[in-house]
């Protein structure tokens, strides 16, 4: 059944909203109506109804989208598919998960019946309908690749030139091109995405450790700043590509200084065989003991009573060779505090930025960092974050990015620019901070028409397109930022010819053609 | 009018011609038609988008002078505000501050200096690229824009000084297939009508499609297909509105609709080859069709 919620519901402001508080931006830029759905036919009903009214229809999942792709949609149709979000055996084999599943419930679903996993990301309430169509990585993503990499068939709701609304279920050999768009290209661009498939799953670990290391802002300077951040770069780019190192997810959290700030670095270890063996953890851990020079001064750093809460970090340095773990059963560690609060709709305002990087960090691209991490927008409580995971390990073999649509297969790490606020007014200033970061970072190591960006070259392999970033647009080269400098966006630009040749599902971030 | 303007004068492109006069007595807020007073022809470069102008030109009678040009992305076409002097541009463009989408101007027109100042420029919705014509809707309440790129109408209320607010509704149209054969929409002219309906020719999906604004949305309430191979290019009315003329986007076949309660009836073909099928507006005057062309 399809629930129609129009401007003079009571529902329609909660429901027109995203995660994202930023929008729909203003009251003008909002859909005209929800439609929520709880089945596939459902879906193709309410897609047929919207072209066919002439109105530009967009879809939501999860809502957790960083732009305003789905909301942003003045006068247009909302399609709602949350409520799709079976995680079931597929007939026929293998398993299927709606795209209104959260990505908590899938690896609850997926644990429970078969004790298998897709590597996504980890927040609890994220939709799978954005985040596999858009690649999906997380902690298992070295071991076990991307999210999109697994997919093997996807049912999707199309519109034909003639705006008839089409069912098609398409795997490497039914419409393979639009299947190879739809792992990791993003589903808007296409059409409505009803289910995916997966013929086989890798098994889910056994347990989740994980523990860090944590240096105070009080006491940093710009040289150790530089040497934590190489020696974390410096490991992913060297011992972190060799395979007994892929069931390891490292994160270091590069935050905004603030008089408690610390940075952080954490390694999170999945046993796969239920030994749970921490010697690599341990020795990425141990590299950072270097970073510290008040050695002597502590007596008990494993069990600092500094460390921030949960237990995960502690304070540099720590004892060689032993550091405080914290072991979970996968599961309960993995859908944790069910993160991303009620059905993703949140009240804080966020922007993102993204960069793959292929190699370590420069000094010349540190010190920018060092300079906007320890500069103030005056009377704003600056806080934003670059957070470094690690990457590359099984999702980085390179025939993968011939038959997905993400490009990004040479990095080794993943970079996340994050800032959160809640009040309006401070919109432009934040903006404005964060995009002129960003763009003199990435001035440091590109140079020519490319500087500013993360271009693919020697040292990065640009944007991730889940984590996708307006400010962007303003390079005519953006495309080749989020697919590659090679075949892959013209490809999808054939693509989006063929199977959506009206531009009905578009957005400003879309396959243009 | 002068009558050797040549494409190079202009750059290649689409060009648009306004014209109008600034009343000549104090008070330039009003604005009437007479034999002497201001033209306005925008010219968009194919190759340079972005890279147009509007040219002003002070007239009596047949003699045009130059006065001025405005720098402006790519008016490919212009229309006069009936009452107040305000000329309106629709810029040929398929990106507009790097999104996909056209975008419109308004201007004030000073009269008396001969000059025109910019009020307000207003993107279209996204997809809405390479807009081709507009037309203001029955006491110039809205502006009814035809964006041929994205097969798109936009609508934009007019404020009372005469400049154009954010877009406030859209119809988007879908394509045909017919034969094996497959025809992206491709809206390029519209007119309104007497009884204040909108009338739109749509190349790609080979119709004339009247639009009555029903709660401020725009609904389609009558479709005839016309130009059948071709669909119709340009539209033009007759001054009472009895008749709609349309020319085909291929041959430029003429042919007269007749028109009753805003809906549009096939009719006769006038002419084979009217003109160039590139001709980019079609002007009824008092005893002829005359097109012009650049
Ligand atoms: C708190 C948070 C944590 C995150 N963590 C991670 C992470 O660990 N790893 C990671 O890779 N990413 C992560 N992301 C990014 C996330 O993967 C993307 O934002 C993703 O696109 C969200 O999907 P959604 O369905 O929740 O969002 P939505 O806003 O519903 O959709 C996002 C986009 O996909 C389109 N879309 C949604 N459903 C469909 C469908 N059924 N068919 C076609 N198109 C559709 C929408 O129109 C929109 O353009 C995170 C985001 C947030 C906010």
């Amino acid at each position: 059944m399809i629930v129609t919620v129009s401007k003079d519901d009571e529902r329609y402001l909660q429901l027109r909203r995203t995660r994202n508080a930023r929008f729909p931006t203003t009251d003008a830029d909002a859909v005209s109506g929800i439609e929520l759905c709880e089945t596939a036919d459902d879906v193709q009903a309410a897609l047929q109804r919207a072209v066919s009214a002439g109105k530009r229809p967009t879809v939501r999942s999860g809502g957790h989208c960083y732009e305003d792709f789905a909301v942003n949609n003045p006068g247009g149709v909302l399609i709602d598919v949350s409520k799709l979000n079976t995680v079931a055996a597929a007939p026929g084999g293998g398993y299927q998960v709606g795209p209104g599943a959260m990505l908590g419930e899938v690896y609850k679903g997926l644990y429970e019946q078969a004790k298998v996993n897709i590597p996504m990301g980890s927040c609890y309430t994220v939709g799978a309908g954005g985040h596999l169509s858009g690649g999906g990585y997380g902690l298992l993503t070295r071991q076990q690749g991307l999210s999109a990499d697994l997919i093997t068939a996807v049912d999707i709701l199309t519109v034909r030139h003639n705006g008839t609304v089409e069912m098609r279920h398409v795997d490497a050999h039914t419409d393979p091109d639009l299947f190879r768009a739809l792992r990791g290209g993003g589903g808007a661009n296409f059409g409505v995405i009803t289910a995916f498939y997966f013929a086989e799953l890798p098994a889910a670990p056994r347990h989740l450790t994980s523990g860090g290391v944590t240096f105070p802002w009080a006491t940093m300077t710009e040289d150790k700043f530089i040497q934590i951040a190489q020696t974390y770069g410096h490991y992913m780019a060297t011992r972190g590509t060799e395979r007994d190192t892929w069931p390891m997810f490292t994160m270091m959290a590069l935050s905004h200084k603030t008089e408690r700030g610390r940075i952080n670095v954490s390694a999170t270890w999945h046993d796969m065989d239920g030994t749970n063996d921490l010697r690599v953890p341990t020795e990425f851990l141990d590299l950072f003991l270097k970073c510290d020079t008040q050695v002597a001064e502590l007596k008990d750093p494993q069990t600092s009573a500094h460390a921030p809460s949960g237990g995960r970090f502690q304070m540099t340095p720590c004892v060689e060779g032993k550091h405080r773990w914290n072991t979970k059963p996968w599961l309960e560690a993995t859908v944790d505090g069910n993160s991303g609060g009620i059905k993703g709709y949140g009240s804080t305002r966020g922007k993102y930025k993204s960069c793959y990087m292929k190699q370590n960090f420069t000094a010349a691209e540190l010190k920018k960092m060092y300079a906007w991490l320890t500069r103030d927008i005056p009377e704003v409580d600056t806080g934003c974050v670059i957070s470094v995971d690690s990457y590359g390990g099984a999702m980085n073999r390179p025939e993968l990015a011939h038959s997905t649509a993400v490009p990004q297969r040479g990095s080794v790490m993943k970079l996340q620019y994050q800032m959160y606020w809640s009040n309006p007014a401070e919109d432009a200033v934040r903006l404005k901070y964060f995009d002129d970061m960003y763009t003199d970072i990435y001035s440091a190591n590109v140079a020519g028409k490319h500087a500013g960006t993360p271009f693919p070259g020697d040292y990065y392999e640009g944007c991730y397109i889940n984590y996708p970033d307006q400010d962007m647009v303003r390079y005519p080269f953006w495309p080749e930022l989020y697919y590659g400098t090679g075949k892959l966006y013209p490809f999808l630009q054939g693509v989006k010819k063929k199977y959506d040749p009206n531009n009905i599902f578009h957005n400003s971030m879309a396959v243009r053609t | 009018m002068k009558r050797n303007w040549t494409r190079r004068e202009f750059g290649l492109g689409a060009m648009a011609i306004a014209t109008g006069a600034a009343c000549s007595g104090a008070g330039a807020a009003q604005w009437e038609r007479k034999e002497s007073g201001l033209a306005f022809v925008g010219s968009a470069p194919a190759n340079e988008p972005g890279d147009g102008s509007i040219h002003l030109f002070r007239t009596a009678g047949e003699r045009w002078t130059a006065l001025g040009t405005v720098p402006a992305a790519a008016p490919a076409h212009l229309l006069l505000h009936p009452t107040l002097p305000v000329l309106y541009a629709v810029h040929r463009v398929d990106t507009w501050n790097h999104l996909p989408r056209g975008v419109v101007s308004a201007y004030r027109v000073d009269g008396h200096a001969g000059r025109l100042h910019l009020l307000g420029t207003q993107p279209l919705s996204l997809s809405a690229t390479l807009p081709r014509h507009a037309v203001l809707t029955g006491g110039a309440t809205h502006l009814f824009v035809a964006a041929e790129g994205g097969g798109i109408y936009n609508l934009l209320p007019v404020a009372a000084d005469g400049s154009l607010l954010a877009v406030s509704a859209i119809h988007k149209e879908f394509g045909m297939e017919e034969g094996g054969l497959a025809k992206p929409a491709a809206p390029n002219s519209v007119a309104l009508l007497p009884n204040g309906a909108l009338l739109a020719a749509d190349a790609g999906l080979e119709t004339l499609t009247r639009f009555t604004l029903v709660d401020g949305t725009l609904r389609p309430t009558h479709r005839l297909r016309v130009h059948r191979g071709e669909g119709p290019r340009e539209l033009a009315l007759s001054p009472g509105g009895r008749f709609a003329y349309t020319t085909g986007a291929a041959t430029g076949e003429l042919r007269r609709h007749r028109l009753a309660l805003g809906n549009a009836s096939d009719e006769v073909a006038l002419a084979r080859r009217f003109s160039s099928p590139l001709a980019p507006a079609m002007a009824y005057v008092p005893d002829a069709i005359s097109l012009l062309q650049v």
